[in-house]
């Protein structure tokens, strides 16, 4: 019977032992659980020049691509296995299935599939990394280890008996062994890694000697670096830890023989942390919270404190009682920033595949040059064509070409001034680079497809961002890159934030982007079911942000300004979208005298270019704000405000313009100087035609002659006139 | 009974028989101090079994916090309760010092007029006159007297009282010992001695802890109920313990009404859908459990007797626009926002809820 050693995946507790167990052992040969067909590798692996975290990857070369994914940190066994083997020149080898065999059925088999079974095992209100690392990590006596695992093995199994993929892969480590004893080694002497849940498989004799038939799935592989972030499950891999910084620490201080170091490097680590960023954390503060996760141990008979204990002590000692204030000092200190790399030239990731796969299938090859050529996409679906592939092909290309844009690889530029959103044309200038060839490389850290790896990147800059308009910027690169999933946690993003936001300029812009979102969604065949109530929350929103907004200053009126005109655009472009309300608030705000004139002024115009502003109340607004004795600017402002739309139908109205020019003639000289200012700023807007026809109408109040009114007007200015207009520029405007 | 007229006992005489069999079924190691082992305080806290007698659960909430309030005080640090009102604060506080020392009579009350006498010692002013300062003549405060025997000490509402008052405690917790200069006499405090604070975060009238008294503790924050089901249960059983005490003539609150309360409670509170779907804008006001009890309580009064006893979309909704909307600009529109967004998409059980609240905000 041979050596068996059980292990969990990624275990610094595990690697300690199996350390002393080899020495002790000193095999002959060294079996470690791991696609057989990968064992090539393992020189690649134990080359100085790699540096953990890495991983062993297969994948299809067909469509659609499924990978299976063997990852490894330094504190990994089966890495520590391969050093040790390395190290006494013994031969080492991978004794599992080919890669092959976990890619045959749809779902991608997960290697640590006796980790995802401990979930079921025991409850003890823990989650299952803490269970293990309280029953297992802190055991320091490599007997009592060993038995106590193989005892949560056997009791594993019995709760979630073997599959028929487990039981194949038994079958065909088994034969793996009896080859190395047959060829003549002490099978005392063969040393066996693998999980623990092997162990007891692979004691049971073989029942047959019937040779494995081997999967003929063509199947490529490679080496790739790995992350401490993808491996804290965080990019979605259950089969990680939640913590590998830390349990990196575990590792290191235990091969140093100081295992109960590690909880106070770690409180420490906090507390650096806490200090580099500005808050008070003293070294008593770290003393104490040790001496509670001492004592949060104690209450549960343990002899080490637990990374739960950790953190519940930091949090009582060092953060006031609130999480939140350590969250980030956690996250670096238990996860970190570690990227492994590997020797150059040995990766040949799945991403670099699922590019040229694209290329194919998009007939892209022809643009994979070093000259960047245009390419011109028409989003439209070709309804000329047979099938819905070719007819959507200029669509799936946009899509595929922004992903690329979103991962920051330098294939295609979008040509400016073309990318209007909601527009159905596009021009990419395309170009191959080596450049563009690396930063692929990079993306598979995200990802192992274009679209995973996009929606990756999409993801993290969503949790990072902070403003309501970067959001909804992530929202419409989503929406670009055809990506519905990431678009929908965008869309949630942004109602997270635009709750908080009361800033109606801003709600009012993101309104807008949704608009042109739920408007032109069909053409990029997007679901737009959820955007309609983010939609109608943010615009009902803005609509009770109104009032409040508009009471402010003349600097920020005209934002507020432009945000009022949207909100019109938008009722009317979205089939007149909650008019009723809209028109209350209008007409709320042109009758307040505590909003800024201009805007009180300016939600008159709407309402009179709805047609909802009658006759005669125009006319008693008009009298109301220019009534004698309202101060110039506020009037003046008032009918800026008005005068800012439907000019034509300002014109025609008589009435208004006599009551413009007795309120004129009712001011001293300097309120008509000042008023004089604000009056041709908002005659700036007019066309000739239209000042002219103003002119008339004042030349037919006044009873002049049409004609020579004209002629005044439109004849080059006097020497005096231009010297009266250039004091004017220099007027100071006081309390303005 | 004696003991009936009183209106509340306190817990050492209420639950006196599972304390006595704790201590009998005692199998762990007993701190300096302490009547029983930290894990039998965790079992009479949190529920469980001694012998064979069901201990019932004092504290319904995240047990992981009770864990290290014990271990807290296993270390002989202070312990300091943070929370909302109607956390269960005063009531954790409480049951620690029974399980401990058998004892919850030794505390503090704080409030804006506590003095520093109070913490430390006073004088028995015609003793002092009569034969100068003495031992005869220092009057004790809990503190001390918690000290010199030992055990715990209560310190209720402690950012009530003002900072400078509260600081008195930093060199108490970091030397543990008080000096009486008068008498030319330290006492120090035996093992076993702790403080247990509990502290208001979100009221008016609270004064801001300094930095040195809070590092003297070890802070645990108790949150609000965890679940829509554990917060109805306890509105529920308060609701009717209240309105039978009080002898509202009303018909208990249907659980429909009940859930919809608290519902919209959670939510405003959590600022966000209890399916986590949607964010929501928070309002000022504390919204706690012990408000939702009052408004169904007020409900059930309205009811009463102005209705026919049964409550009515409108009597709640007249106490949600109550108790929601305290600053009338901030949270009027944080409150249509919700009514408009979520409550109306609530469906059509909410539906008269939903028009009896936009009626009142016409």
């Amino acid at each position: 019977m041979a050596a068996v050693f059980g292990v969990r995946h990624l275990s610094p507790a595990c690697s300690l032992h199996l350390s002393a167990f080899l020495d002790q052992l000193q095999p002959q040969v060294v079996l470690i659980e791991g696609p057989s067909d990968c064992s090539d590798f393992i020189e690649a692996v134990v080359s100085a020049e790699l540096t953990p975290p890495f991983a062993i990857m297969a994948y299809t070369d067909t469509t659609p691509v499924r990978s299976v994914l063997y990852p490894f940190a330094c504190y990994s066994p089966e890495y520590v296995a391969m050093q040790w083997a390395h190290a006494h020149q013994v031969p080492c080898v991978f004794m599992d299935l080919p890669a092959a065999a976990f890619l045959e059925n749809d779902t991608p088999a997960k290697p640590q599939a006796n980790d995802q079974a401990q979930d079921q095992a025991v409850d003890l209100k823990l989650d299952e990394e803490d269970r293990w690392e309280r029953m297992f990590e802190h055991e320091t006596d490599g007997a009592k280890f060993t038995e106590a695992l193989a005892l949560f093995a056997h009791h594993l199994r019995q709760l979630q008996p073997p599959d028929a993929l487990t039981l194949r892969r038994e079958a065909f480590m088994r034969g793996v062994i009896d080859h190395y004893i047959e060829s003549g080694i002490d099978a005392e002497r063969i040393a066996v890694i693998c999980g623990a849940y092997h162990g007891e498989g692979l004691e049971t004799p073989s029942a047959s000697g019937q040779a494995e038939k081997l999967p003929a799935l063509s199947v490529r592989r490679t080496l790739m670096p790995y992350s401490y972030f993808r491996l804290a499950s965080l990019s979605g891999y259950g089969a990680g830890n939640k913590a590998p910084a830390y349990y990196e620490q575990l590792w290191q201080y235990g091969r140093e023989g100081h295992p109960d170091q590690a909880a106070a490097a770690y409180l420490s680590q906090l507390s650096f942390y806490q200090r580099k960023h500005g808050y008070s954390c003293s070294t008593a503060q770290v003393i104490e919270a040790l001496q509670l996760a001492q004592s949060l141990a104690a209450l549960r008979q343990e002899t080490a404190p637990s990374l739960q204990d950790l953190k519940d002590a930091a949090i009582a000692c060092m953060g006031e009682g609130r999480p939140t204030v350590l969250m980030e000092a956690f996250v670096d200190t238990e996860i970190g920033t570690a990227i492994g790399s590997l020797p150059q030239g040995l990766s040949q990731t799945a991403i670099q595949n699922d590019f040229y796969h694209a290329l194919r299938t998009l007939k892209l090859q022809r643009y994979n040059t070093l000259t960047a050529n245009l390419l011109e996409l028409d989003l439209r679906e070709k309804t000329t064509v047979k099938t819905e592939a070719s007819a959507f092909l200029d669509l799936r290309r946009s899509m595929f070409l922004h992903r690329l844009r979103v991962l920051g690889v330098p294939f295609g530029t979008l040509r400016p001034g073309t990318q209007a959103r909601g527009d159905w044309k596009e021009s990419w200038d395309l170009k191959w680079s080596s450049t563009a060839e690396i930063t692929l490389i990079e993306a598979s850290l995200s990802g192992d497809s274009i679209a995973s790896a996009a929606q990756f990147v999409l993801r993290r800059q969503l949790t990072q961002a902070q403003q309501l308009s970067e959001c909804a910027a992530v929202m419409e690169e989503a929406f670009l890159c055809g990506l519905q999933e990431s678009l929908d946690d965008a869309l949630k993003a942004v109602q997270a934030l635009a709750i908080d936001s009361s800033a109606l300029e801003e709600i009012v812009r993101t309104a807008r982007r949704l608009s042109t979102l739920l408007r032109f969604g069909s053409l990029r065949r997007m679901d737009s079911t959820a955007i309609e109530p983010l939609f109608h929350q943010l615009f009902y929103r803005a609509l009770l942000l109104c009032p409040g907004s508009c009471q402010c200053d003349g600097k920020a009126a005209r934002g507020v300004m432009e945000a009022l005109g949207s909100i019109n655009e938008l009722s009317i472009l979205h089939d007149h979208y909650m008019e009723e309300t809209w028109l209350d608030v209008l007409t709320e705000l042109s009758g307040r005298d505590d909003v800024h004139p201009l805007l009180g002024g300016y939600a008159a115009a709407i309402r009179l270019e709805r047609g909802l502003l009658a006759e005669a109340e125009l006319e008693q607004w008009i009298s109301y704000r220019l009534s004698p004795g309202v101060p110039a600017e506020i009037a003046a402002a008032s009918f800026e405000g008005l005068m800012l739309r439907n000019h034509y139908a300002l014109i025609a109205r008589a009435y208004l313009w006599r009551q413009l020019d007795e309120y004129i003639a009712s001011l001293s000289d300097p309120d008509f100087q000042r008023i004089l200012l604000v009056l041709r700023r908002a005659f700036g807007a007019y066309s000739a035609a239209e000042k002219q026809a103003v002119a008339q109408n004042l030349g037919s109040l006044w009873q002049l002659d049409e004609d020579s009114v004209a002629e005044v007007l439109n004849d080059e200015l006097k020497q005096e006139e231009q010297d009266l207009l250039s004091e004017l520029e220099d007027f100071d405007f006081g309390e303005f | 009974m004696e003991n009936q007229k009183f209106q509340r006992l306190p817990a050492e005489i209420l639950y006196q028989k599972e304390l006595d069999t704790l201590i009998a079924n005692e199998q762990y190691p007993v701190p300096p101090g302490w009547n029983m082992s930290p894990r039998s305080v965790f079992t009479y806290i949190c529920g469980g079994r001694s012998g064979k007698l069901e201990i019932t659960p004092k504290y319904i909430g995240n047990p992981r916090l009770v864990e290290i309030a014990i271990a807290t005080l296993v270390t002989d640090r202070a312990l300091l309760l943070i929370g909302e009102p109607g956390t269960a604060k005063s009531w954790l506080s409480e049951h620690l010092c029974v399980a401990i020392n058998g004892d919850s009579t030794k505390v503090i009350q704080g409030t804006a007029g506590t003095s520093e006498e109070a913490i430390r010692y006073s004088w028995n002013y015609a003793m002092l006159i009569a034969k100068g300062p003495s031992e005869e003549a220092l009057v004790k405060s809990p503190l001390l007297h918690a000290m010199e025997s030992g055990s715990l000490v209560r310190f209720e509402e402690i950012s009530r009282c003002a900072s400078e008052v509260q600081d008195a405690l930093i060199s108490i917790l970091s030397e543990k010992r008080v000096s009486v200069p008068e008498l030319n006499l330290e006492i120090p405090a035996q093992k076993g001695f702790s403080l247990i604070a509990t502290a208001n975060t979100r009221d008016k009238g609270v004064n801001e802890m300094s930095a040195a008294l809070k590092r003297r503790f070890n802070i645990v924050v108790l949150p609000a109920p965890g679940d829509l089901k554990t917060e109805m249960d306890i509105v529920t059983q308060r609701v009717g313990q209240l309105s039978g005490s009080l002898g509202l003539q009303a018909k208990m609150p249907d659980q429909d009404i009940v859930e919809q309360v608290v519902t919209i409670f959670r939510e405003l509170r959590a600022g966000a859908t209890l399916d986590g779907k949607l964010k929501v804008k928070t309002t000022s006001g504390v919204l706690s459990s012990a408000e939702a009890i009052s408004l169904l309580a007020n409900s059930m009064a309205l009811a009463a007797s102005f209705g026919d006893g049964k409550i009515r979309a409108a009597d709640v909704a007249a106490g949600l626009q109550g108790a929601i909307v305290k600053d009338e600009a901030k949270d009027g529109v944080a409150w249509k926002d919700y009514l408009e967004n979520i409550l109306k998409k609530k469906g059509l059980a909410y539906y008269e809820l939903y028009h009896a609240c936009m009626e009142l905000n016409k």
